[in-house]
């Protein structure tokens, strides 16, 4: 059973939201004024109640963004993954699809793992060859206020791009464990955050273009993003 | 009467073509086989000139979060093709990896490779008629890129050989080139080089233990930074590898 659903459609020229329902532990806000009013784009405010993902918790959220729509899908605040209890892990899974001519931007705030925390996020998008996608995935080492730097027990990321249906576009799953060879801590040497920025369609075109002239082997000594 | 073959009793294969498997099986995995897999560093240059990595200690972990990202994202492939190894299972296995290799230096580098191994194996296997028959219809439809870690997979499969030493010898291979690397960028004599790779294989094997046998849908990357700074191979200045 989903926890949640979005449907965006266009309606009399602009992208409307025709559907939307969600149960806890997942709330949905969708402010009407975040953009111009002459921007047409529908603005998604994904919550969690408390403030966090409680272990064991598990979030299945579906979007569909119907042709040449535009919809932003973001966050309140960092996503915090509370500590594991008895080893459970929380799962947030998002299914997306997305329409000819349409455009998804996915900018959450960063999620953070709290100490022992467990964390599995699946994330699908199926496109047309002509849809847009703009998507950051990214985590920080933790609350390294506290003294928690990649102190969390288990994280895994999954982003899958599918293209018309089945054919595979982009399959990434990053995977953070505790132990074997290495601790976290030990493989992300001095690095507190990992991010992934992922631009496709000709929406994103020209900005993916600018980025690349701008990042040379700087890149290397002061952040981390591939 | 029975000729010079003996029949070994767990295979029913004549033990001399057990023996045979093993010289085809060391000529694969021997550097001097001509795969071009000395002119990749898997990152390693980069990582020496990011400073990430220096002196022997250094050498060490990197060898080892090589060994263990390539468990974690390619024996899967591997392994589903060694199983397997047909037309349909390969081709599904390439464009999954195409996909799956985000880095576009390492995605380059698996195709430089896995090109490379396809045509020597083609030439020398002959007894394999199937690997020049996938190879030349492949090349002619256009519809593979040829990665590196299914083709070793699909000749291992077909080849006979079973299927937890075509793993092993996979990550066998990787931690080869690396060293190798190693010793002509300067991290370590040759001597030293050798002593080292001893010393690794005992986590090579847990390592290979780890993450042998998974279907590909598990495959994953573990080591991030490691990725990101193979990456940037492409901007080092002067650089002596192609990856």
């Amino acid at each position: 059973m989903e926890t949640g659903k979005v449907v965006v459609e266009r309606i009399r020229g602009r992208s409307t939201v025709t559907q939307c329902f969600a149960k806890y532990p997942l709330k949905l806000i969708i402010p009407r004024k975040v953009g111009t009013s002459q921007t047409d784009a529908v603005w998604i405010y994904t919550l969690t109640y408390g403030g966090g993902i409680v272990s064991g918790d598990t979030i299945s959220c579906g979007i569909t963004i119907g042709d040449g729509c535009t919809t932003v899908l973001t966050t309140q605040a960092s996503t915090k993954v509370y500590k594991s209890v008895g080893s459970k892990c929380s799962e947030q899974v998002l299914e997306a699809r997305i329409g000819s001519d349409a455009l998804l931007v996915l900018i959450p705030d960063p999620v953070t793992c709290f100490s022992t925390a467990k964390y599995s996020q699946k994330q699908v998008f199926r496109v047309m060859s002509d849809s847009s996608l703009l998507i950051v995935d990214w985590i920080t080492s933790g609350r390294h206020e506290s003294g928690e730097k990649w102190d969390f027990g288990f994280y895994k990321s999954t982003n899958h791009i599918f293209l018309e249906g089945d054919k595979p576009l982009f399959l990434d799953t990053t995977l953070l464990e505790q132990g074997s060879t290495a601790t976290v801590a030990e493989r992300m040497q001095d690095y507190q955050v990992i991010a992934m920025v992922i631009l496709l369609g000709w929406v994103v075109a020209i900005l993916s273009s600018s980025l690349s002239c701008s990042y040379s082997l700087n890149v290397l000594r002061y952040s981390v993003m591939y | 009467m029975e000729g010079e073959v003996v029949i070994n009793d767990g295979t029913n294969k004549p033990a001399s073509m057990d023996s045979l498997l093993q010289w085809s099986q060391w000529q694969l995995i021997d550097s001097i086989l001509p795969t071009g897999g000395f002119a990749h560093s898997f990152g390693l240059e980069a990582a020496i000139q990011a400073r990430l990595v220096s002196g022997p200690e250094g050498l060490r972990t990197y060898v080892i979060q090589v060994l263990e990202n390539t468990g974690s994202l390619l024996l899967p492939f591997v392994y589903s093709a060694s199983i397997s190894p047909d037309m349909q299972t390969w081709h599904k296995l390439d464009k999954m990896l195409d996909a799956t290799l985000t880095n576009e230096v390492g995605r380059k580098a698996s195709i430089a490779q896995g090109s490379a191994l396809m045509r020597v194996a083609a030439a020398v296997f002959q007894e394999v008629p199937n690997l020049k028959t996938l190879r030349d219809t492949s090349l002619s439809t256009g519809a593979v890129c040829f990665h590196h870690a299914p083709i070793f997979g699909l000749i291992c499969g077909l080849l006979g050989s079973d299927v937890q030493t075509s793993q092993r010898a996979y990550m066998f291979m990787i931690m080869r080139d690396v060293i190798s690397a190693a010793t002509r960028l300067n991290l370590v004599g040759p001597l030293g080089a050798a002593v080292l790779q001893h010393q690794v294989a005992v986590v090579a094997e847990d390592l290979s233990k780890k993450w042998m046998d998974r279907a590909v849908e598990e495959a994953c990357q573990t080591m991030p930074l490691l990725d990101t700074v193979q990456g940037c191979h492409g901007y080092l200045f002067s650089r002596l590898f192609c990856s």
